[in-house]
């Protein structure tokens, strides 16, 4: 004889709704301390993904192949595009200077340059190729041109102006270029290449390779030196001190319920003179601690999302994901310590808990 | 005998000084028995021990013949006793009727069932109309007749009271032990502890402690 497993579930339930502040208590703590969690992940997952991709588009994953002197083969250069690995390829070739008659006496570089190599200098991505003259942003706006205006070049002959790029992330000498998109064959000065992040380190070594087998000493050069100051987002990801959240929160979250199985005492008392087990006792505390922690993880992650949101930019779904998995295996070790407070608070002599009140 | 003590000492550690001395002692069933002794002379540590809250450091304790093990004295805690305390333990956040329901549930009771007869109980110790009040807005009187109710509910072998009239004035002393000792169901035995000669009139058998040993232990 003794306890139906739902009168336990039961009387944990009733003494959850009869001590309102207690649970209010509870819950707020609990909140206070996933949401923390929550947003420390969200807060350092955003800020780690907004500098992977600043430092993407900075450059970090390009690569420049040139040949001392020039001689590099378009065309080469040209049919990495579309291999594994690789962003975008494209190659350049200075053809001298030029000016216009609108800003007489104003020298501006031309260039030739083939149609993939846009894609490596413009972040937008955005650059239409076809025909016609492709400006940077500094040139434009010192004569006043703009995508479908013709520009007198001299030498040459008027040409439409098919776009203005941005290049002031990965080549910001060419704002005041007038670029020239031409076929990929015959010889350029270099060959740009972007890679995938995780392609980039083999990928300079085969560039090497591949135009070791058409021209003499090519030199293979990262567009963005790195050194012991920059900063490695996956390592910093790795080594995050609220990664060990999921455990210190329910840690944390552990002594408080001791410290109110502490004052609940007497009750364990109680329930123990009337010969309910200790395993028992953790079945109550279990039915207690369910809707305690997945109220409080629901309202700290929520808060935690929001307080995100609002502050900055809208988590992307990986980094939300983060944060779910992170304060969520908080929750669930917290909801697998949580009854053995009071079990645990009810150890010893019966009688003496008894006049513990 | 149904609940014997053979040779019962115990102390609260070892550098401690005994409580109670080489206890022999035999309780029937449906007996009425008062603990009477000097403050300090072992009564309550006696009661925990004939409860199996406390188990003694040197001696046995019988059950129907059969020496209580660790093991089974959670077990029998739910079965055969039930207690109302000096000082009144109850869930002080939960109804009257919650507590009074509690000692059945233990039991293996079903909610509905043991809230009815927890209800005729409370009834029948005054405090009925007190049902759904939680029991921290009770007197000491109405608080300590719910756990006389929760112990009568579960219609245990003994109670086991100690001092459960120790802090109420003369007249609701009286009431309380009425309830308890003319309102036990039949067979069912009551083991108090009580400093009060006029409830210890009311039983059927005193024992009197001195220093943790029995001095006087017959039945009348």
């Amino acid at each position: 004889m003794t306890w139906r497993i739902m009168a336990l579930i039961e009387e944990g339930f009733a003494n959850l709704r009869a001590s309102a502040f207690r649970l209010l208590l509870l819950v707020v703590v609990s909140a206070a301390a996933f949401g923390g969690l929550a947003f420390l992940e969200l807060r350092q997952g955003m800020e780690l993904t907004g500098f992977v991709r600043d430092y993407r588009e900075g450059g970090a994953y390009v690569a420049i192949a040139s040949v001392p002197g020039g001689g590099l083969s378009g065309g080469r250069c040209e049919s990495l595009n579309g291999e594994p690995g690789i962003v975008a390829a494209g190659a350049w070739r200075g053809t001298g200077q030029a000016t216009f008659p609108t800003a007489p006496g104003v020298l501006f570089q031309s260039a030739d340059v083939t149609p993939g190599i846009l894609r490596v200098w413009d972040t937008r991505q955005a650059l239409g190729i076809g025909a016609g003259l492709v400006i940077g942003p500094a040139m434009a706006e010192e004569l006043g041109l703009r995508t479908g205006l013709i520009a007198s070049l001299v030498p040459g002959e008027p040409v439409r102006v098919s776009g203005v790029g941005d290049f002031t992330r990965r080549n910001p000498q060419a704002a005041r270029w007038a670029l020239s998109p031409v076929s990929p064959e015959g010889e350029f000065d270099e060959c740009w290449v972007e890679f995938e992040r995780g392609a980039y380190e083999a990928g300079r070594e085969m560039l090497a390779a591949r135009f070791a087998e058409s021209s003499a000493d090519p030199a293979v050069r990262p567009y963005r030196r790195s050194d012991e100051f920059t900063r490695d987002p996956a390592s910093e990801w790795a080594s995050r001190p609220q990664g060990w959240g999921w455990i210190a929160v329910p840690g944390g979250l552990f002594g408080f319920g001791l410290v109110s199985a502490w004052f609940r005492r007497s009750e364990a008392g109680l329930y123990l003179a009337m010969g309910t087990r200790r395993g028992q006792l953790a079945l109550m505390g279990a039915a207690e601690s369910w809707p305690l922690v997945v109220s409080a993880w629901s309202l700290g992650f929520s808060y935690a999302v929001a307080c995100q949101s609002l502050g900055s930019t809208d988590p992307t779904m990986d980094i939300l994901r983060h944060a779910a998995v992170t304060s969520g295996s908080a929750a669930l070790l917290a909801l697998a310590l949580f009854p053995w407070a009071g079990a645990l608070v009810a150890r010893g002599s019966i009688a003496s808990l008894l006049k513990d009140r | 005998m149904p609940l014997t003590l053979r040779g019962v000492s115990h102390r609260y550690g070892p550098a401690m000084p005994w409580v109670v001395r080489g206890i022999d002692l035999e309780i029937g069933d449906g007996e009425l028995v008062a603990l009477m002794g000097p403050s300090g002379s072992g009564k309550t540590t006696l009661l925990s021990i004939l409860g199996l809250l406390t188990r003694p450091a040197e001696g046995a304790v019988l059950l129907d013949g059969e020496p209580v093990r660790q093991r089974t004295a959670a077990e029998h805690r739910t079965t055969e006793f039930a207690w109302v305390f000096q000082t009144a333990n109850a869930l002080l956040r939960r109804t009257a009727l919650e507590n009074a329901s509690l000692q059945l549930l233990a039991r293996g009771a079903a909610r509905q069932s043991a809230r009815v007869v927890a209800a005729a109980e409370l009834e029948r110790v005054g405090v009925g109309h007190l049902a759904q009040r939680p029991a921290r807005l009770l007197s000491g009187g109405e608080l300590q007749r719910v756990c006389i109710a929760r112990a009568l509910a579960a219609a245990p072998r003994w109670i086991l009271a100690d001092e459960p009239t120790g802090q109420l004035d003369h007249a609701t002393t009286l009431e309380v032990a009425a309830a308890l000792i003319t309102g036990r169901p039949i067979g069912t035995g009551v083991i108090i502890a009580t400093h009060d000669p006029e409830v210890a009139d009311r039983c059927s058998r005193v024992i009197r402690l001195v220093d943790g040993a029995v001095v006087d232990g017959r039945r009348e």
